[in-house]
């Protein structure tokens, strides 16, 4: 609470008073009496002010875009953000500043996220600014953070004030345009309603034929029976609607963040923009959500409330975020030290989330690790071990020390007895005590980690619910600490980076459950379609060249019942998208960079080629879904492949 | 945009809380005058006023430290018996021309000084900074510089402390007639200053450079947040606060201390128990304005209430601290009680937990690796 400045002010007004009393002028005393005064009237009536601010502030939010109050927002566009401080009770406040703290992921074009000015009783401060979201998801708003000070700087607090609103940002809208698959002369066709070249109940002629008993009347062409002069029937096309399915990917895989954003988020693009050309083309869209153990149906259907709830389950599904046990937490700590100590100061101060000193300095936490520790981390956690042994080598001590003197002064001893009862008794205790304290003081970084560490695991364990020993467990198990600390960033949308590969250099990500669980889903939908499905799976199979067997025999299956497969591969944004054919291999003399970028590229090309051979042995086309390419790109193309498929079947 | 908008030194706020920075010096200066000071009422004004005009921090922090000085000048006092015989009577005023003791006037200067010292932090915090700086929160793009000022400044204070250091150094040489003992006083008192300035700015500037960053812009308050409501109640204080502190003062100074002040005979009777050399007297070299006794029960007595006013500093620091701890924590948010109780249970049960939960890791990473 008390400032540099206040705390010198004191010491001053301290010293006069003292010198004053003790040299006995009057005037100095009481101008440190009344300068003491002063200051301690201050500080009781800031901390009056300041005691209760949780309670007495109250903040309101409102998201506006250009049409109004909005709930919802749209990638993309820029909207409008007001934030009012609002403070109830009697006493005001001096001096605030409060800053509404910008969620992670969009980008502030304009206005002040900051207001300041004194805040009397039932005043309010405002705050209005502007933010743009390019990329769907969700955006958690979490609160205001508050500085309060006196007017001279004497006394400052800090506060967060915690005004959750997670707000869903849909993917942007497509462009309408015609879709090239849908007949425009003649007639139209009702909506949603696609010509299938089968005889069926349409309105298009589709052949002629001889009569059949049983055939209705009404059927019958009158007049090119009556010049073969035998009973000729219509035959009309079958007139069905397509019903497009969307497999999309949300596994850990998907959600690894890249230097230019996440592939999920450019499947969750790719995706609403099919959906929304399907829909616009009056198809049904229904949508399934694929990840490692489940799969999350949205069974298909045409209306905007569908569309409107197939985008929401998309953003929902774009905000996800990568998970992994078996990842070291102390890559994950700072990050999360330093996101709670934002938004949850006073859970993390020592009155309530105590770290004593001698943890730090003694304790060994955690006992067991999978982490293989090394240099300085070894010898750190080492070092209970160390002072047990120390301690334990005591009494053994003491009796070496009996053993020893009682030698010297016999001298009947051999020296080398002597030499190593000597380096045994005095060298090693010696060395205990001297190496302990080092370690602490060399393990900074260590030291600091082991406190963190406790703080956030008594956090973690209140706010996820834990039970009260919940607290010792994250801090003795480093994947239960790790799997809370990645849910506590991912639920506030803090990004994060995972290490993608672990000790054995194998790919964290990789789950070969995932390719069976769409296979699973695929087969499902299958057998649930009906005439005329397009199945769109975006799922991001490169690092599953091997295991593909299970999803490529539902492929087969679903190219039995004569409906169609597209896949669409993503692609790691700011990569540049892979060539047709096979490439040369990356230039050794790149810099390190662009050296791992070119075999990054390679590898991923490579991958992609065959998976792509894999899909076309099938006849299923496999498409790239590059960062710079374009959503209306990929819908042409799938508008192409429904022409073609209605032209061959002609 | 007008020049008060770029320059927060020109806005209408700052300029108020200059004049009354300045108006309370020059109350100050008057008050000095008119308890006879004279020419040494000019230092506290110059001081001030080059704090006021170079925005110094430190402005109000030496002001009381430049009067203690000037004020302890009024005769011997108690201090002066813990410095040499001709330091302790240097500079004294002739009593005659002196008002020590006059309770309008001193009031008037301790309003004068109160007055400064708000005004000149009000003015800090509109033009040099009000928060404190968060040193979590960095400006990664911010270069360290420094401004023609401060390099002047420095400059000056180096060249002061150097110049200051030869010549005590070349004094010592000629009073000793001691080359290698001279070289060794010029250099630690003329050069090592500046060495180790420059050795300390570089060292700075490297750890800046290696973390990249520097910390962040200080928080100036906007001049359009003052309002006039704030000089007045300004002006209303400095009096009333001021008039606490002589009825606090007046209530302190009728305290006595309860144990009598050791004589001058109980001192000689001390040192002569434990054989110490007894120090010539001074009363042999000087003949007394003040006895000795009467400095040594003035110190008594202001140490007796020094003592007081501490117990009575801390004791209310303690129950404010105490009753503000309740009051936090019976408002405090559920989550926020229940990581303190599940901190108590953790204090209490440290021990046991940890042995239970190490056990239990070591046994699932074990079932773990046998499974793999």
């Amino acid at each position: 609470m008390l400032t540099q400045r206040g705390f010198w002010f004191l010491v001053v007004a301290v010293l006069t008073l003292a010198v004053g009393l003790l040299s006995g002028r009057a005037v100095l005393g009481l101008l440190g009496l009344t300068l003491l005064l002063w200051f301690a009237g201050e500080a009781f009536l800031f901390a009056l002010r300041t005691s209760d601010l949780r309670r007495r502030l109250r903040v309101v939010r409102e998201l506006a875009d250009d049409r109004g109050p909005a709930t919802t927002l749209w990638a993309g566009h820029a909207f409008t953000v007001r934030t009012a401080v609002l403070l109830e009770g009697r006493l005001g406040l001096p001096y605030v500043a409060l800053a509404d703290r910008v969620p992670f992921g969009v980008e502030a074009v304009g206005g002040d996220w900051e207001a300041f000015g004194t805040l009397g009783a039932d005043e309010s401060l405002h705050a209005e600014y502007h933010l743009r979201c390019d990329l769907p998801g969700l955006v958690r708003f979490e609160g205001v953070r508050l500085r309060v000070s006196d007017l001279c700087g004497f006394f400052y607090r800090t506060a967060f004030l915690p005004r959750e609103q997670v707000v869903r940002v849909l993917p942007g809208l497509v462009k309408g345009r015609q879709s090239p698959g849908v007949k425009r002369h003649n007639q139209l066709l009702p909506p949603g309603g696609h010509r299938l070249r089968r005889p069926g109940s349409g309105s298009e002629l589709l052949d002629l034929r001889d009569y059949q008993a049983g055939d209705p009347p009404r059927t019958i062409a009158w007049k090119v029976s009556a010049r073969r002069d035998k009973l000729i029937t219509k035959e009309f096309e079958s007139e069905v609607p397509i019903r497009c399915t969307l497999f999309v990917d949300t596994s850990a895989a998907v959600r690894v963040p890249h230097s230019g954003g996440r592939s999920v988020q450019r499947l969750v693009e790719i995706a609403a923009g099919v959906a929304q050309a399907a829909v616009r083309a009056r198809d049904l869209v229904g949508l399934c959500l694929v990840d490692e153990h489940a799969a999350e149906v949205l069974r298909p259907d045409r209306h905007a409330s569908h569309l409107t709830r197939l985008l929401r389950r998309l953003a929902e599904a774009a905000a996800l975020a990568p998970s992994s046990a078996r990842v070291d937490p102390d890559t994950l700590l700072p990050l999360a030290y330093a996101f709670a100590e934002e938004i949850d100061p006073e859970c993390l101060s020592a009155e309530v989330n105590a770290v004593p000193a001698w943890l730090e300095w003694v304790a060994s936490v955690p006992g067991f690790s999978r982490v293989r520790p090394k240099g300085l981390d070894d010898l750190y956690r080492s070092r209970a071990f160390l002072a047990r042994v120390f301690l334990r080598y005591l009494p053994l001590t003491c009796l070496g020390l009996l053993l020893y003197l009682a030698a010297a002064t016999r001298g009947e001893v051999p020296v080398v007895v002597l030499f190593a009862l000597e380096l045994g008794v005095v060298l090693f205790p010696l060395a205990g005590l001297l190496v302990l304290p080092v370690i602490g003081l060399l393990a900074g970084r260590q030291r600091r980690l082991a406190r963190w560490r406790k703080r956030l695991a008594a956090l973690l364990a209140v706010r996820h619910g834990l039970t009260p020993g919940g607290a010792e467990a994250l801090m003795e198990d480093n994947d239960a600490l790790s799997l809370h600390l990645q849910r506590f960033l991912a639920e506030h949308h803090v990004p994060y980076l995972l290490p993608p590969y672990d000790e054995q250099g194998r790919y964290r990500f990789a789950s070969a459950d995932r390719v069976k669980t769409l296979a699973a889903a695929l087969l499902r939908a299958v057998a649930h379609g009906r005439d005329n499905e397009l199945f769109v799976l975006l799922v991001d199979l490169l690092e599953h060249g091997d295991e593909l067997a299970p999803l490529l025999k539902a492929v087969r299956v679903v190219l039995s019942r004569h409906h169609q497969v597209v896949l669409v591969c993503p692609w790691p944004p700011g990569l540049p998208p892979p060539g047709d054919g096979d490439e040369p291999p990356p230039d050794a003399d790149l810099p390190g960079e662009e050296s791992v970028a070119a075999a990054l590229r390679q590898r991923l090309g490579d991958a992609f080629r065959a998976v792509r051979r894999a899909f076309a042995r099938l006849g299923v086309p496999v498409l790239c879904a590059a960062a710079d390419e374009a959503v209306p790109l990929i819908l042409e193309r799938l508008d192409r492949l429904r022409a073609a498929a209605v032209r061959a079947r002609r | 945009m007008s020049a008060a908008a770029d320059n927060p030194r020109l806005s209408p706020a700052a300029r108020q809380y200059t004049t009354v920075s300045l108006l309370a010096l020059l109350v100050l200066t008057l008050g000095l005058a008119a308890k006879g000071f004279g020419v040494w009422a000019l230092p506290p004004l110059l001081l001030g006023v080059a704090a006021v005009v170079f925005q110094w921090r430190a402005g109000p922090l030496l002001l009381p430290p430049l009067l203690i000085f000037e004020l302890d000048r009024l005769g011997p006092s108690a201090l002066s018996a813990l410095l040499p015989y001709e330091l302790s009577t240097m500079g004294y005023f002739s009593a005659s021309e002196l008002r020590e003791v006059d309770p309008l006037l001193d009031s008037l200067l301790v309003a004068a000084v109160l007055a400064y010292s708000v005004g000149h932090y009000r003015l800090l915090g509109l033009t040099r900074n009000l928060f404190p700086v968060d040193p979590r929160r960095v400006d990664i793009h911010a270069a360290p510089e420094r401004t023609r000022r401060d390099r002047f400044l420095t400059a000056l204070v180096l060249v002061l402390v150097t110049l200051t250091g030869a010549a005590g150094g070349l004094a010592a040489v000629a009073a000793h007639r001691n080359l290698l003992g001279v070289g060794l006083m010029v250099a630690l008192t003329g050069v090592l200053p500046g060495i180790l300035y420059f050795a300390a700015r570089a060292a700075y500037r490297g750890a800046v450079r290696r973390r990249g960053m520097v910390r962040g812009k200080p928080h100036l308050r906007p001049p359009e947040t003052v309002d006039a409501g704030e000089l007045t109640a300004l002006l209303l204080t400095v009096p009333l606060w001021t008039a606490l502190g002589f009825v606090a003062w007046t209530v302190l100074n009728e305290q006595e201390a309860p144990l009598a002040a050791p004589t001058a005979g109980d001192w000689e009777s001390w040192r002569e128990q434990r054989n110490w050399t007894v120090y010539p007297s001074r009363s042999e070299a000087e003949p007394p304005r003040r006895s000795w006794t009467v400095r040594q029960e003035l110190a008594w007595e202001g140490a007796w209430r020094l003592v007081l006013v501490v117990c009575v500093g801390v004791v209310g620091l303690l129950l404010a601290s105490t009753a503000f701890g309740y009051l936090r924590r019976l408002r405090a948010p559920v989550a926020e009680n229940l990581l303190y109780l599940q901190d108590q249970l953790w204090r209490a049960t440290r021990g046991e937990q940890s042995l239970l939960n190490r056990w239990l890791t070591w046994a699932r990473l074990r079932a773990q690796k046998r499974k793999e």
